[in-house]
């Protein structure tokens, strides 16, 4: 596959998915639409685990907090659209540091621990605090115009959230795109694949492990703001512990090493997710044991079986 | 004495009681993590089995002690072949180890929610009398329960360091390679361990059946706590568990004078960050 043909299919690509959002009937659009908002996460978490090595268990922290920092500024301030979701970024970004400094340090087995505890604290916290986060009934918003250059456009019309969140995803995979083939996402591929090296050769690796850290975190805060968008209110459920498998579930199934890898298990898992749900009330069983499944026997993802399967065997 | 004294005394005792529960989980995942790499999130349903097991049997069989016998046996029976045919291509790699585990514990907790139901129970308290002592008083069934917990915690130490299964126990958990190529069967040693780790926990469930609510995620809150004090104490730090559970449960109870019980729990957390950033391995390990 030459560089030229990958860059000529990214534009047919978004053209098209302009396209289906225009075309779709409003539950196919609506499902489209939560795994562009999904896929944003996705690739954040990719990004973390796939490239930079990191074993976070605790997105779901960033998740709220992108939530929360962009409906609070409108109901407390009567923020604009965007500066509500500067807020966000910026919270995201701001906790990522946090809790970052801390845990890019420690050894794997307490990096997963300590940001697991983390998140289930943060989600206790904000289950409990009922006055700023409105408990798990959450606080719903109305949802400001969205200024953008000569026009103003309205969230309320499906289609243009739709192209929000289009938008939100294609920009982050042709960023992340960019960033990986720079010499940043090369230090980050190396540290993943021998730490002691790169430090050995002059790198300072606890800082670009931190970049990392601070890149997925404020990339999970604006997924977390277009789930808020979306939904029109969030909850101290946004903070819950799903959030934090999710990720790692989507990456796992679709591939953590490759780009689209995680998008495609977005796809896949949103959809089983979407009629296993509807269809069995205790789909955590089958969620459960799909876990296990795909860890056992899917190690490099679905997107890492296939590229293997494409590649000839090197002797 | 005052009565903010005997209070603080009170919660302390109370406390204690419950660390000497909490020990018991703790010094089960410190043991499967030093010997297996496995980080257990199904941990606090061994514990939650337990406790259901204990309402269930007591209401069968009328009595409430049958159950620190058999609901531990069960559990144990149940987690030795989840470790030798479901997580261990995992150990080793703690990622692995804590999604797959979370899996686990899904399904045990969907199951127990089929078959017990979603209603919280509660268990009244085998024993009746009461235990006075510096104008405290505290319902002698839980002082018997934190004895009870203490007895478990002392035979698994006897257990560990006074037995010959101890010896290979501690050998697998310093050098597995050595331990494998002077012939002990480590891989026995494992299936045993997580065995006797998920048997600790039931036992713990059991004895805090009749002092608190029992239902299907009742784990959750358990397990997190137990996670606080195994980080604090040292991952794979069976000393380093102990006193941490102890210590920490204390301090917690005590927090809850002038904070509320979410906020006391945000605190222990933060403890356990700043103990990290002084000591990246923990205070024992």
């Amino acid at each position: 596959m030459t560089a030229s043909g990958r860059v000529g299919r990214r534009p047919a690509v978004i053209g098209l998915l302009v396209l289906v959002g225009w075309a779709a009937p409003t539950g196919l659009r609506s499902l489209l639409m939560v795994m562009m908002i999904y896929a944003v996460f996705a690739m954040a978490y990719g990004l973390l685990l796939g490239h930079a090595n990191q074993p976070s268990l605790g997105q779901s922290l960033f998740f709220g907090v992108g939530a929360y920092g962009f409906i609070l500024p409108v109901l407390r301030l009567e923020a604009g659209f965007w500066s509500a979701l500067g807020v966000a970024l910026a919270a995201g970004a701001a906790a990522a540091l946090a809790v970052g400094a801390l845990a890019v340090r420690v050894s794997e087995a307490y990096h997963v621990i300590f940001t697991a505890l983390l998140a289930s604290v943060a989600h206790l916290i904000a289950k409990n605090t009922t006055p700023l986060t409105g408990g798990t009934g959450g606080l719903p918003i109305q949802v400001p115009a969205v200024p953008l250059g000569p026009w103003t456009l309205s969230v309320y019309d499906p289609f243009t959230n739709y192209l929000l969140c289009l938008a939100a995803a294609a920009g982050v995979y042709l960023g992340l795109e960019r960033v990986l083939a720079a010499p940043l996402g090369r230090v980050w591929v190396a540290i993943r694949d021998n730490e002691h090296r790169v430090a050995f050769l002059g790198y300072r690796v606890y800082g670009y492990k931190l970049a990392a850290f601070v890149v997925a975190g404020t990339l999970t805060a604006l997924s977390g703001a277009l789930y808020a968008v979306r939904l029109r209110y969030a909850s101290a459920e946004f903070f819950g512990f799903e959030w934090a498998i999710l990720p790692f579930v989507w990456g796992v199934l679709g591939g953590l090493r490759t780009l689209p890898g995680p998008v495609v298990g977005v796809v896949l898992f949103t959809v089983f997710q979407y009629y296993v749900s509807a269809w069995w009330t205790h789909y955590l069983i089958l969620f459960g044991i799909l876990i296990i499944v795909i860890l056992r026997w899917l190690p490099a993802g679905i997107v890492g079986v296939l590229a293997a399967a494409r590649q000839p065997r090197r002797a | 004495m005052s009565e903010l004294a005997s209070t603080l005394l009170f919660l302390v005792a109370d406390g204690l009681i419950w660390g000497s529960l909490i020990a018991l989980i703790a010094l089960g995942l410190s043991l499967i993590y030093g010997i297996m790499g496995i980080i257990n999130m199904a941990h606090g349903d061994f514990f939650m089995i337990g406790a259901v097991l204990a309402v269930a049997l007591s209401g069968w069989l009328g009595a409430f002690w049958p159950a620190l016998l058999i609901a531990p046996l069960l559990v144990g029976a149940l987690a030795v072949p989840l470790e030798r045919w479901v997580l261990r291509p995992f150990e080793g790699r703690p990622l692995l180890t804590l999604v797959g585990t979370i899996g686990l514990s899904f399904v045990i907790q969907q199951v127990a929610l089929i078959v017990f139901g979603g209603t919280p129970r509660r268990l009244e308290a085998p024993l009746a009398f009461v235990v006075s002592f510096a104008g405290v008083a505290l319902p002698g069934y839980r002082v018997v329960a934190a004895a009870l917990g203490l007895l478990f915690v002392a035979a698994l130490w006897a257990l560990v360091y006074r037995t010959e299964l101890g010896v290979r126990i501690r050998a697998t958990m310093e050098h597995p390679e050595i331990a494998d190529a002077v012939g002990i069967d480590t891989s026995r040693v494992r299936v045993l361990t997580f065995g006797l780790g998920a048997a600790l926990a039931a036992a713990a469930g059991v004895l805090a059946a009749p002092i608190t609510q029992v239902f299907y995620l009742m784990g959750n809150d358990v397990l997190l706590f137990s996670y606080i004090v195994v980080i604090v104490g040292g991952l794979g730090s069976l000393e380093g568990a102990l006193a941490a559970a102890l210590v920490l449960s204390g301090v917690e109870a005590l927090l809850t004078v002038v904070v509320s019980p979410v906020e006391a729990r945000a605190l222990m957390l933060l403890a356990m960050a700043l103990v990290l950033l002084v000591r990246p391995r923990g205070l024992f390990a």
